[in-house]
This record gives C-alpha cells, sequence and structure tokens, in this order.
C-alpha cells in the first residue's frame, strides 16, 4: 500500500513535468493553455509531499489520486495538440477547442475537489497552495480568451474561395504572418500535423480537413510564389519540372532573359541605368524619353521624381557574364564615361573617381575589387556627402554582391562599407531592398573576427527602421547575433547586443531571439564579473521578459536574486530595467515576488518608487501593487478555507466544495 | 470497372475511404498526377510540394462509393517532412518516375524499399512512367520498366498529367485492386471489413492476396504481396 501511495504520487509528478515540458502552445489558444499548465505545476509540491510522507493513506484517498491522473494525463493530451497540432485547425476549430479545454478544466477541478486534503499528510502552506489553485480553475470558468476575430474570418473566407481572382492575396498574407506559416520549415511542419488529424483518426478526413488542406495549399503557394521572387533563379524547380523547355532551349540560339532587354527598345542593353521608380532600361533609350518631354516611367507609367539615371553596373556585370557563358559577343560597354549631368559629387574628378572604383568593384579582379570596396569603406567613412554620392553612383547592389566572395578581406570591407553607407538615414532601406541581408547573415556566420563585428553593427544601423525589424529577423540573423553575443570579443558583444536588443522591440522577433538561447548568455553577463554588458544584457532583458517563453525561461534560471541587487545597487537605468523583468516575472508567477520579497526587495523598491527614473517608479509602483495585492489574495484563500460564502470572488458557486470545515 | 465519380466534393454516403500515397523522385509529376486526377488540372508552373498533401475523389466501384484519399508528399529534400505517419493506414502507393530522367528510375528500388519499411507489407503498388507526351526525349524504355515491374510484382503504366493519358486508368485500376482484395477478405472473413465505417478502414494487419493482373495492366503476379 505504501509503495503504491509514492508511486502514484511520482507518476502525477512525471505527468506534470511533462506537462511543462510542453513549450509554445499555439498563439490562439496561449493563454488558456498556458494557465492550465501553469496551474498544474502549483501542484507538484503537493505530490512531493505526499510521496515523502510516511503515513499511509487508505483505499478511498488513493483513489482520488488516481482519478485526478487521469483527468491530467488526458489534460496533458490536448495541450500537447494544442502545442504542435495544426495551427489552422485551432484558429478554425477554435470554439471545439475552446470548449474541449473548458471541459478539461471542469474535470481537472472536480478531481481536485474531492481529494480529502485533512487525511493526507500535507503541510499548511501546500494546502493553502493547492486552495488557490481550485479557486483558479473555478474562477476560469466561463472565461474565454479574446480571440482575433480578423484570422478566424481570413480563413473562412479562404475556405470559400479557391482560385481565379487575387482579391484574397491580402487574406492570405494576413494568415500567413498570424500563423507564422512564412517559411518552408514552418509550412512543411503545419501539413504534418494536419495529416496526422487525418492519419490518427483512420479513415475519412472529413470536409472540414479537406478545407483547412486546401487552405494550407493557398497559403503555400502563396508563400512559394514571394520566396520565388526574391530568390529569382535560384529555385530550379519550375525548370526541371517542365522538361520540354529546358532540353529544347539547349539546342537552339539561346533566348535573352526578358531582364536583360531595355523595356522600350526590347534589345539587349549596353548601358542599363535605373530610373527613380526603380525600373531599368537602356540609357540613350530613356534619355530621349525624358528628352521628348516625358516625365513619367514609360513601363510604370508612374511619375518620375527625379531625372537621375543610376547605373546599373550588376545588371550590366549579368549581362556580360552570360553573354561569355553563351559565347555570344557581349554589347559594347558606352564608348566613353560621360560626366553625369546631375550629381552629388563635389567636382568632376571626384566624380570620375568613384565612377572608376564602380568599375572596379563590378568588373575587377578580386585584388582591385578589394582595394575598391576597401577605398568606398573610407570614402563612406569620411563624410554624410560622401555617402550620398557612393549610393547615387550604384554602389549599394555591387557590394552586397561582394559579400559572398570567399575572400575573407573584400568580404570585411564590403560589410563595413555598407555599415558606414547605412549611416544615411535614406541608404538604410536602399541596403535593404538591395536584398543585402542574407549577405551579412552568412558574414555575420562564417566571416573574419572583425567583418562579424561589422555585419552585427550593420544590423543595428539598418534595424532602426521599423520595417527591417521585420525583414532581419525573418531572414536568420538573430541566431548568429546571439552567437557573437555569446563568444564575440567585446566590440562584438556590444554590437550584437545593440543590434539583438533593437530586432527584439519587434515582437515577433522576441521568440525567434529566445529559442536561439539567447536568454542563459544574458543571465550569465549580469553576474559574470567584468563583463562590462549589464546595461545591454538588463536592457535585453526587460523587453523578452515580456513574450511568455522569455518569462518562462528568466524565471526557471535563477536570475531573481541579482535582479533584486541591481534594484538595490545598480545605476538608475538598471534599476528600472531590472524592476521591469522582475514585474514580468511576477505577473506569471507570484512565487517569484514571494522569493524576491525575502531577499530583501521591499526596501530597494520602496526607494525606487520615490527616487528612482520616472519609468523606475512606474516598475516600483506595479510591483507593489502586486506584493500587496498577493498578500490580499493569499488572506482570501485563508478566508475561503474557513469560510467558503465570503471567500469566493465570483459567482461561479460550485456545489462540489473542498471536503474540509 | 470503375468509374463514375466526378470532381468535386463528396456527396452522399462514402462506402469506403481508401488511402493511397504518391511516392518518387522530385520533379516527376507526382503533384500534377494527382491534380489531374482529382480536379482535372495540370499547372504549366508548378511549385515544389512543401510537406504533405492531399486531396480525394469519390469514385464508384461496382455501385460502391470508395473515396480516394490521396496523399502527395515532397519529393526534393529540402521540402521533405515525412514521418512514419505518412505511409500509416495506407492501402495503395503510386511509385512514379520520369520516363525522360534516368535517374528517376534508378532511385525506384530505394523507394520500393522505403515503402516496403514502413508500410503496411499488404499495400497495392503500381509503378507509374510519368510524362509519355515527350516521348522524343524518352531515357526509360516500357519494356525495361515492365520488366522490372514483372520481377517486383508491381502494377504499371505509363501516364502524361499534361495530356491526362492514363491517368484516369492508373487510379482506377489501383483502387479497383485495393476494393478487390478488400472485398474478397471481407468475404471470407464473413466480417464487413475494410472501409471506414467499420472504424479503422485499413488493410493493416489483414492478409491479403493479390489476384492476377487486371485487364490494361502489365504486372505479372503477387510476388510482392503474398511472399514474407
Amino acid at each position: 500500500m505504501e509503495e503504491e501511495k509514492g508511486a502514484v504520487a511520482q507518476s502525477l509528478i512525471d505527468v506534470v513535468n511533462e506537462i511543462s515540458s510542453v513549450s509554445e502552445y499555439r498563439t490562439t489558444v496561449k493563454k488558456l493553455c498556458s494557465n492550465l499548465a501553469r496551474r498544474l505545476k502549483l501542484l507538484v509540491p503537493m505530490f512531493e509531499e505526499i510521496r515523502e510522507s510516511n503515513e499511509p493513506i487508505d483505499d478511498d484517498a488513493l483513489k482520488t489520486l488516481v482519478s485526478l491522473r487521469e483527468s491530467i494525463s488526458s489534460a496533458k493530451d490536448y495541450l500537447r495538440f494544442c502545442s504542435q497540432g495544426s495551427k489552422i485547425y485551432l484558429v478554425m476549430e477554435r470554439e471545439q477547442v475552446t470548449s474541449k479545454l473548458m471541459e478539461i478544466s471542469v474535470q481537472l477541478e472536480e478531481s481536485l475537489s474531492k481529494i480529502p486534503y485533512e487525511d493526507l499528510d500535507i503541510s499548511d502552506e501546500v494546502r493553502e497552495q493547492v486552495e488557490l489553485v481550485l479557486s483558479q480553475f473555478r474562477r476560469a470558468k466561463g472565461r474565454v480568451d479574446a480571440s482575433d476575430d480578423e484570422l478566424y474570418e481570413d480563413l473562412h473566407s479562404l475556405c470559400i474561395k479557391s482560385g481565379g481572382d487575387d482579391d484574397y492575396q491580402p487574406a492570405l498574407q494576413r494568415v500567413a504572418k498570424k500563423l507564422h506559416l512564412m517559411e518552408i520549415p514552418d509550412l512543411a511542419q503545419e501539413s504534418v500535423a494536419l495529416h496526422e488529424m487525418v492519419a490518427s483518426g483512420g479513415g475519412d478526413a472529413g470536409e472540414s480537413i479537406e478545407e483547412m488542406a486546401m487552405v494550407l495549399k493557398m497559403i503555400k503557394d502563396f508563400v512559394q510564389m514571394e520566396t520565388d521572387n526574391s530568390e529569382d533563379q535560384n529555385v530550379g524547380v519550375n525548370s526541371s519540372s517542365n522538361g520540354q523547355t529546358s532540353t529544347a532551349v539547349s539546342h537552339k540560339i539561346p533566348v535573352i532573359p526578358d531582364d536583360f532587354r531595355c523595356p522600350i527598345s526590347l534589345e539587349m542593353m549596353r548601358d542599363p541605368v535605373i530610373v527613380s521608380t526603380g525600373q531599368t532600361y537602356e540609357r540613350t533609350c530613356i534619355e530621349k524619353w525624358i528628352e521628348a518631354g516625358h516625365s513619367t516611367c514609360p513601363k510604370t507609367q508612374q511619375a518620375l521624381t527625379s531625372t537621375t539615371l543610376t547605373p546599373n553596373y550588376v545588371l550590366r556585370s549579368l549581362i556580360a557574364q552570360w553573354c561569355e557563358a553563351n559565347d555570344i559577343e557581349p554589347p559594347k560597354p558606352p564608348s566613353s564615361l560621360r560626366p553625369r549631368k546631375v550629381s552629388s559629387f563635389s567636382s568632376p574628378a571626384e566624380a570620375n573617381k568613384i565612377e572608376d572604383l564602380m568599375w572596379r568593384l563590378a568588373y575587377g579582379n578580386p585584388e582591385d575589387q578589394r582595394s575598391a570596396a576597401g577605398e568606398i569603406r573610407l570614402l563612406a567613412k569620411r563624410n554624410a556627402d560622401n555617402r550620398v554620392a557612393i549610393a547615387e553612383a550604384g554602389a549599394i547592389p555591387l557590394l552586397v554582391g561582394l559579400l559572398a566572395t570567399p575572400d575573407s578581406r573584400i568580404q570585411e570591407h564590403s560589410v563595413t562599407a555598407l555599415l558606414n553607407l547605412s549611416i544615411c538615414e535614406n541608404n538604410k532601406g536602399a541596403i535593404v531592398s538591395a536584398g543585402a541581408i542574407p549577405g551579412i547573415v552568412q558574414v555575420l556566420k562564417k566571416g573574419s573576427m572583425e567583418a562579424r563585428e561589422n555585419a552585427a553593427a550593420t544590423l543595428f544601423s539598418l534595424s532602426v527602421i521599423d520595417e527591417n525589424k521585420v525583414t532581419i529577423g525573418a531572414l536568420g540573423a538573430i541566431p548568429p547575433l546571439v552567437v557573437l553575443l555569446k563568444e564575440g570579443t567585446q566590440r562584438g558583444k556590444k554590437d550584437a547586443a545593440t543590434a539583438l536588443f533593437n530586432l527584439c522591440i519587434y515582437q515577433g522577433n522576441k521568440g525567434k531571439a529566445i529559442r536561439a538561447g539567447v536568454i542563459p548568455t544574458l543571465t550569465r553577463l549580469l553576474t559574470e564579473p567584468g563583463s562590462g554588458m549589464v546595461d545591454e544584457a538588463l536592457a535585453i532583458l526587460a523587453i523578452l521578459s515580456s513574450h511568455s517563453e522569455g518569462k518562462a525561461i528568466i524565471g526557471s534560471s535563477d536570475a531573481v536574486p541579482s535582479l533584486v541587487e541591481f534594484i538595490r545597487t545598480g545605476s538608475p537605468r538598471n534599476r528600472e530595467n531590472a524592476a521591469a523583468v522582475l514585474v514580468h516575472l511576477c505577473s506569471s508567477d507570484p512565487q517569484h515576488l514571494v522569493e524576491a520579497q525575502k531577499l530583501g526587495l521591499m526596501g530597494p523598491l520602496i526607494d525606487l518608487a520615490g527616487n528612482g527614473t520616472d519609468r523606475g517608479k512606474r516598475k516600483a509602483a506595479q510591483l507593489l501593487e502586486r506584493i500587496s495585492r498577493l498578500a490580499e489574495q493569499q488572506k482570501e484563500t485563508a478566508a475561503q478555507t474557513q469560510n467558503e460564502e465570503e471567500a469566493e470572488p465570483t459567482h461561479s458557486a460550485s456545489t462540489t466544495e473542498p471536503a474540509d470545515t | 470497372m470503375a468509374g463514375g465519380g466526378g470532381y468535386g466534393g463528396a456527396s452522399g454516403k462514402v462506402d469506403y475511404v481508401f488511402k493511397v500515397v504518391l511516392i518518387g523522385d522530385s520533379a516527376v509529376g507526382k503533384s500534377q498526377l494527382l491534380a489531374r486526377f482529382a480536379r482535372d488540372e495540370f499547372s504549366l508552373d508548378s511549385k515544389a510540394t512543401i510537406g504533405v498533401e492531399f486531396q480525394t475523389r469519390t469514385l464508384l466501384i461496382e455501385e460502391k462509393s470508395v473515396k480516394a484519399q490521396i496523399w502527395d508528399t515532397a519529393g526534393q529534400e529540402r521540402y521533405r517532412a515525412v514521418t512514419s505517419a505518412y505511409y500509416r493506414g495506407a492501402v495503395g502507393a503510386m511509385l512514379v518516375y520520369d520516363i525522360t530522367k534516368r535517374e528517376t528510375f534508378d532511385h525506384i528500388p530505394r523507394w520500393l524499399e522505403e515503402l516496403r519499411a514502413h508500410a503496411d507489407k499488404n499495400i497495392v503498388i503500381i509503378l507509374i512512367g510519368n510524362k509519355s507526351d515527350l516521348e522524343d526525349q524518352r531515357a526509360i524504355p516500357t519494356e525495361d520498366a515492365k520488366e522490372f515491374a514483372e520481377k517486383e510484382g508491381l502494377f504499371f503504366l505509363e501516364t502524361s498529367a499534361l495530356n491526362a493519358t492514363n491517368v484516369e486508368n492508373s487510379f482506377n485500376t489501383l483502387m479497383t485492386e485495393i476494393f478487390n482484395t478488400v472485398n474478397k477478405k471481407s468475404l471470407s472473413s464473413a466480417g464487413n471489413q475494410g472501409g471506414l465505417n467499420n472504424n479503422h478502414g485499413s488493410l493493416a494487419g489483414k492478409k491479403i492476396v493479390i489476384p492476377g493482373p487486371g485487364q490494361e495492366v502489365t504486372a505479372k503476379t503477387s510476388t510482392c504481396c503474398s511472399s514474407s
């Protein structure tokens, strides 16, 4: 008998631990699920006491524990589904999912309230905690998360449409974004999750799942179209699936790619230039057009905001390479390098110099490219005019192209030149839209230490713009930044930290940083003597702590003592950040508050509330409020155990009362 | 034998659901075969399949309504996410290669091995040489494939998803064969087994004897399924 009690208690602990290890509930059910999981976790101390206790328990009591275990393990199965199951299903069938979760809550509450606590050998403190959990379960009844109606509507509207017109594109975009179905692995995983539901159902999938499969297919097509556009020739799937064209072509004269032709003359371009709308034309053609008095872009009909013509060196180089590969005589480069009519260069001499650098970047041998990139790096560093002029001369796409060279010096010069150019506000957008991020990320991963540092600094500089935060995060910059933060030089660490800080201001990037393991590194930097990174680490932790996963990891990393210490003795900035982290931690787990109080939080907190910075004061006030609320709550729970009528704060009067009194 | 069953939604009751998987190298045309069969569509700029996808079409076989639930998976390694669940409950498989690409045929034994390792051993398999419209670029003589299929005990057909040649035929062959084996089994065991109405409508664990070849089908006998 005795042994069995221990075994049951142990298995209860095991199940709850399994639940705790389930991470990342799908956003749509996150709140319900994490609340459920958190409440169950609070039961562990009771199970531990039962396991350790020497008192025997009777059969009936044991039965109640066994039935609780059944409820918890069915909760586990469903929670796991809410973490790994199909995202599309969880949204589209939200009523069903919510009511299932409610049902689970009710069942848990019932099993919990049947346990004869007075017959069990458990401490008052643990008993109180269990009462708290029970009252939370009761209160949670009938409370439904605010849900994302737009997402729900979008998904249902997509089910009805299935082809033809383009007006469902915005809905697809929103759905893909909100469900985090933007990348191939996510899509593959979702398809497997849906498939699992059908396979384990063991028969007819039912129309609703077939609809979901159709919607997923639409999302996939949409995402692939987007990636194709950005990746262009890289994919190769299209051509190979269509065997006719590829083989047929190789026998005949190669077809000139459309992009190599001037939209006006339809001839292969000799001197391609970009106009302000981003379109490329043969210089002589577009000049004629403009000289004839037109002020629109002939291809797009948009107004030209300026008549500046920027040489498109990348395209010129691509055309030259293509001609060589196909044994075709390349179109002759323009006969002379005429000085540009409109230009930001102070002198024609300087203009020619930059022009020359561009040529070397585009056509030079590696030696030339290296020295040209190095010179541009220095010129761009010198002053703001140069940064404008160099960008105007078309350097950005060339430098971006060079990020992929195997030569580490060229790489370093290019990334640093981009860094210097990015100081100019207008260049930030141009650098990102030239497709620089994947190259920078590559340098960040594989470049020399100095190149990596400068790559991180470039990302920092680019991430000042909100749109770029999203792009940079989506293109995989975060994990290598976390690595640099961990193993870089002091300078590298600083650059990585500031970049991460900027990126994580965007909610969608927080999870990426957390999953890349940034938190352990940050908490180490907090406590490491002489790391010199405390300010940065605390600032990042403060923004990550608002993320539920971040909160959980910080909470379990034993950071509370050092946070309390920073509130006590830190700089004003650090005090407010440490308090901010603590506010978030305590919102999900009041235990941290208890721990912090034991560590002497009260004194410094009251001081902060009176003398801190504005934000510090605010955070301190929030914490103080929580502390008093917690105290009240404890009182309430205590009162409740004596007299439920008073203690029940909501109207969920239940018939199954705890069997004490 | 098999016939009818229009495209589009499942209407009315369904007597059987048969899960069929499509496998083979990337770009052999698995998804196009499925699109042709399920929706009578062919897309010139189709994308690589990501993960798994499925579509259904209901057929009428011997006055029974049979729903073909056809699973399609990525052939390309970087898009694959196949779990053992892909094969779970599958009663039929289409093993597809491209008649213009030698290596896609050379890989067939590997796919067969994977199928035999993960799927139910009684699964009905048909070998499909797709892109028969590209006769001038043919790399695999029909005879070679036929011989291979006979040796391995597979059904075999050449198809073109582009001009629809033999697509209908190949799925019908497969579905009819599955239908017959299930029916034969249910008669002999005097139970209405197989089919979704009887909980796990799969062949799993049931021994099935594959009868001789169908009319348009060139496979010899049932070596793959009766051995072991």
